[in-house]
């Protein structure tokens, strides 16, 4: 029907009657009813006549007015057909587009082609847009400026936070982490895989039993004087114990409102697992110290005593008592190297509770023998020690002006080697001083450690500071005329605790207190599966499960989930064909049970979305009952969203979609599912963010804005 | 011909169970109490074995482990460590080049057993 379905022949005619300026097209549609409905009623008129019968002249009448009017009622609904389609429906599309660019960030030029015939109004509307680019990049321009000093005092703050030695969350009024620092990273992510319950937005009951803190936060509002209160807490799996402290975040803009307080709090928290086990381990010991030690020796003295007694002269009783004498003897030696290997591996460390990167321990080293006049060579080392750095830094420097000082060694290098076996405390490594020279007295070096550390550790020798050390340092030769002093050290517990660099680790906007019901407020875990098929319920399976976050209508690009799943079936080639994941890149992958409670664990309380929703969410809930775990959190469906923007005709494909809302999708992450998820999340946000400048703000409002579309993705259409 | 051992110890009771241990099993013993008196001994005669003990004071036995290791006069000498430590003196023992470790309080057979190791591999 529409005028563009013409010829080519005819395409000169069109041109012509697109430069007709609108308010002539309008009134030629108009001539066209007036002049069309007169010749009408003329021809009705002549026809009527031509069947004129003298014998019932009124027939005539009637059949001319049957007639005119038919051709009426024909001749309007062709002339609506010919608004609609060029006049009404191109303003729909405008204003739609142009609400598009009002409330989402879309640079691509208008489309002209469907609004050729509304004369200056798309010109016009293209221009509104232009206007509204240039001005949002200006004010983008000052605002980003803004941001920039914003975001640059936030970076201090968190990298302030980042080095602070404790983990730090700052918490909403409603418990939801709006703030995690490096520490925190580190003691409270459970590892990798998506098992880690820690992430911006998510509730810090995911990651501790709720009640102490719940209850320092009652304790907190009863207290005016603006004190923190200490807490014990545990993680949800009571594996590890944390003492923290917390304290209410006040905040100025709104101490003044009369508004009621909701406030948000800091916790500070160190893990005091090892302690507290550390603490129970040396009481055993202690205990069996006495207990071991007491009755071996309280016997053998009474043995001992026994034997002095003159009824013991009988050559009998005198030998079984020397049998007695020495088994006691026997049991108080092997007790005492039994406590003795106990306290040996005890896991307890005392002062140097500290994790010291090797490389900065062998730069300080450096720099202060290079001020010394002393130069040494350095080995790079990836390695993290356990143990206080500078000290350990200093002792090796004294040690190394020492033996410079002999005159008989140059050439000096340092160097912190790996152990190749495990050994028993400390172990892990070493820190070798080596030098091409003559050999060093153990005795010299001996005498040596008797002097002062110096460096601000009063009253603490070099000696003291080996033993705080649980450790020990020698000489050895290594061939060659180059000799080494070797002193262990005790590797970091999680030496490759570099856990993957995340780099959002705070939204302070969630402390802002935005209305949790706002829907651009909410917590969303976007997903995508891979599947062997199509078949939900005809035996296809989930090969691939990708998610990330949305928390305030960002999406979180780093807190992502992504995991290989087995299907316990095979793939076929058609599918591997589409998302390229093959059966031996599954083959050792965990089960849906598995993956599916992993899911389950990162979604946490989230809201889901997904494109195509029910598709994804039917191989999900056939698995419940093997995931033991039920997916009844809202689910939203981005075809949903993109019907209730743009109707139900508009194609919804994820493609359509991205192409709609300039995301661009790498063609190489297209149909992998964490790209299809990541393009689905900003497509998302952007959706959401159009809606609510509709006027869509809350869920119930959402609701009623996808609810005349459901019809189209009950079907599985736009797969 | 019986073999010898120098025993350096500064404990007169376990120097003398030492003594009484080994002597039954044929093995000749000379004690000394400090390291001047076991250079002196060492710069008179050679033993096949030196037994020290680590725990004397100062640098204590490790020194004169060490020396014996660096003197190519004494190369052929094996030499044990008594220690009262774990895992690190032991460690420390051997890189100062003692050929076996005994951690005290110890047994007649561990003693036993380290001076078959020691004077079956000299053999070999």
């Amino acid at each position: 029907m529409a005028l563009s379905e013409v010829g080519p022949e005819e395409e000169g005619v069109i041109r012509r009657i697109e430069r007709w300026p609108l308010r002539l097209r309008i009134f030629l549609f108009f001539a066209l009813l007036a002049l069309g409905g007169a010749a009408l009623i003329g021809g009705a008129a002549w026809f009527g006549y031509s069947r004129l019968d003298s014998a019932a002249p009124g027939a005539a009448f009637v059949l001319t007015a049957i007639t005119g009017g038919f051709a009426l009622v024909a001749l309007t609904v062709w002339i609506w057909l010919l608004f609609d389609e060029n006049v009404a429906k191109p303003v729909l599309s405008l204003a739609s587009d142009l609400r598009a660019r009002a409330h989402a960030d879309l640079d691509s030029a208008l489309d002209h082609e469907a609004a050729r015939y509304l004369g200056d109004l798309a010109p016009a509307a293209a221009a509104v847009a232009r206007g509204l680019a240039e001005s949002r990049s200006e004010l983008g321009a000052a605002i980003e400026r803004e941001q920039a000093r914003l975001l640059t005092e936030r970076a201090r703050l968190e990298a302030a936070l980042r080095d602070a030695p404790a983990a730090c969350l700052l918490l909403t009024h409603d418990h939801r982490i709006a703030l995690y620092n490096k520490q925190a990273l580190d003691q409270l992510d459970a590892g990798g895989e998506g098992l880690s319950a820690l992430g911006l937005g998510r509730s810090v009951f995911e990651l501790f039993d709720p009640e102490p803190i719940r209850d320092a936060a009652e304790r907190l509002d009863r207290r005016e004087d603006g004190a923190a209160v200490d807490l014990i807490c545990a993680t949800r799996h009571g594996e590890r114990v944390f003492h923290g402290r917390m304290r209410q975040l006040v905040d100025p803009a709104r101490a003044e409102t009369a508004e009621p307080a909701r406030p948000s709090h800091v916790l500070m928290l160190r893990d005091v697992t090892a302690e507290l086990a550390d603490h129970a381990e040396t009481a055993n010991l202690l205990t069996d110290v006495f207990d071991q030690i007491r009755r071996p020796a309280a016997n053998l003295l009474t043995t001992i005593e026994a034997l002095r007694t003159p009824e013991c002269a009988e050559q009998e009783r005198r030998v079984k008592l020397q049998a007695a004498v020495v088994s006691e003897t026997r049991r108080l030696a092997d007790s005492i190297t039994d406590l003795a290997a106990r306290y040996e591996a005890g896991s307890w460390r005392r002062w140097p509770q500290i994790d010291a990167p090797a490389s900065d321990l062998l730069r300080s080293a450096e720099t202060r023998l290079a001020a010394e006049g002393l130069t040494v060579s350095l080995e790079p080392s990836p390695l993290t020690l356990r143990c206080d750095g500078f000290a350990i830094a200093r002792l090796i420097g004294d040690l190394a002006l020492k033996i410079a000082e002999r005159g008989d060694a140059a050439d000096f290098a340092l160097a912190v080697a790996a152990d190749a076996a495990p050994l028993s405390a400390p172990g892990g490594a070493t820190l070798d001083l080596s030098w091409r020279g003559a050999p060093l007295n153990i005795g010299a070096l001996d005498a040596w450690l008797d002097a002062p550390l110096g460096g601000g550790y009063v009253g603490l020798t070099l000696r003291d500071t080996l033993e705080a050390h649980k450790s020990d340092v020698w000489p050895e030769p290594l061939g060659d005329g180059r000799y080494c002093l070797r002193l262990p050290l005790s590797l970091a517990e999680n030496a490759a605790s570099l856990s993957a660099a995340r780099s959002s680790y705070a939204d302070l906007d969630l402390l802002s207190g935005l209305s949790h019901d706002r829907l651009t407020a909410c917590n969303f875990v976007v997903f995508d599966t891979e599947t062997t098929g199509l078949a939900p319920n005809n035996g296809d399976e989930i090969v691939q499960i990708a998610a990330v976050r949305i928390v305030n209508n960002r999406v979180l690009q780093d807190d992502r989930f992504d995991m290989l799943v087995d299907p316990e079936r095979p793939i076929p080639a058609s599918s591997t064909a589409i998302h390229g994941v093959t059966e031996e890149m599954v083959a050792g992958a965990p089960t849906i049970a598995e993956a599916g409670r992993r899911f389950h664990a990162f979604c946490g309380g989230a809201a889901l979305i997904a494109h195509n929703a029910n598709f994804d969410m039917a191989f999900l809930r056939r698995h419940e009952p093997r995931i033991e775990r039920r997916f009844d959190q809202p689910v939203l469906d981005t075809v949903l969203l993109s019907a209730a923007l743009w109707g139900k005709t508009a194609p919804h494909s994820l493609d359509a979609l991205a192409e709609r809302l300039d995301v661009t999708i790498p063609p190489e992450a297209r149909h992998t599912a964490i790209g299809d998820t990541l393009a689905t999340a900003e497509a998302a946000v952007k959706m959401m963010a159009m809606l609510e400048g509709r006027g869509v703000r809350s869920w119930d409002e959402l609701e009623a804005a996808i609810a005349p579309y459901r019809d189209i993705v009950a079907n599985g259409a736009n797969l | 011909m019986a073999k010898t051992v120098l025993l350096v110890e500064q404990e007169d009771s376990i120097a003398l169970a030492l003594q009484f241990l080994m002597e039954g099993d044929g093995v000749v013993i000379q004690r000394v109490a400090d390291n001047a008196a076991a250079r002196q001994a060492l710069s008179e005669t050679t033993p096949d074995i030196v037994m020290i003990d680590s725990m004397m004071p100062k640098a204590g036995g490790f020194e004169i482990c060490q020396e014996i290791r660096l003197d190519p006069k004494l190369a052929g000498v094996k030499t044990v460590m008594l220690t009262e430590g774990g895992a690190l003196a032991r460690r420390k023992s051997y890189a100062l080049g003692a050929d076996d470790v005994i951690a005290k309080p110890f047994a007649r057979d561990a003693v036993r057993a380290a001076m078959r190791r020691l004077l079956e591999t000299e053999a070999a």
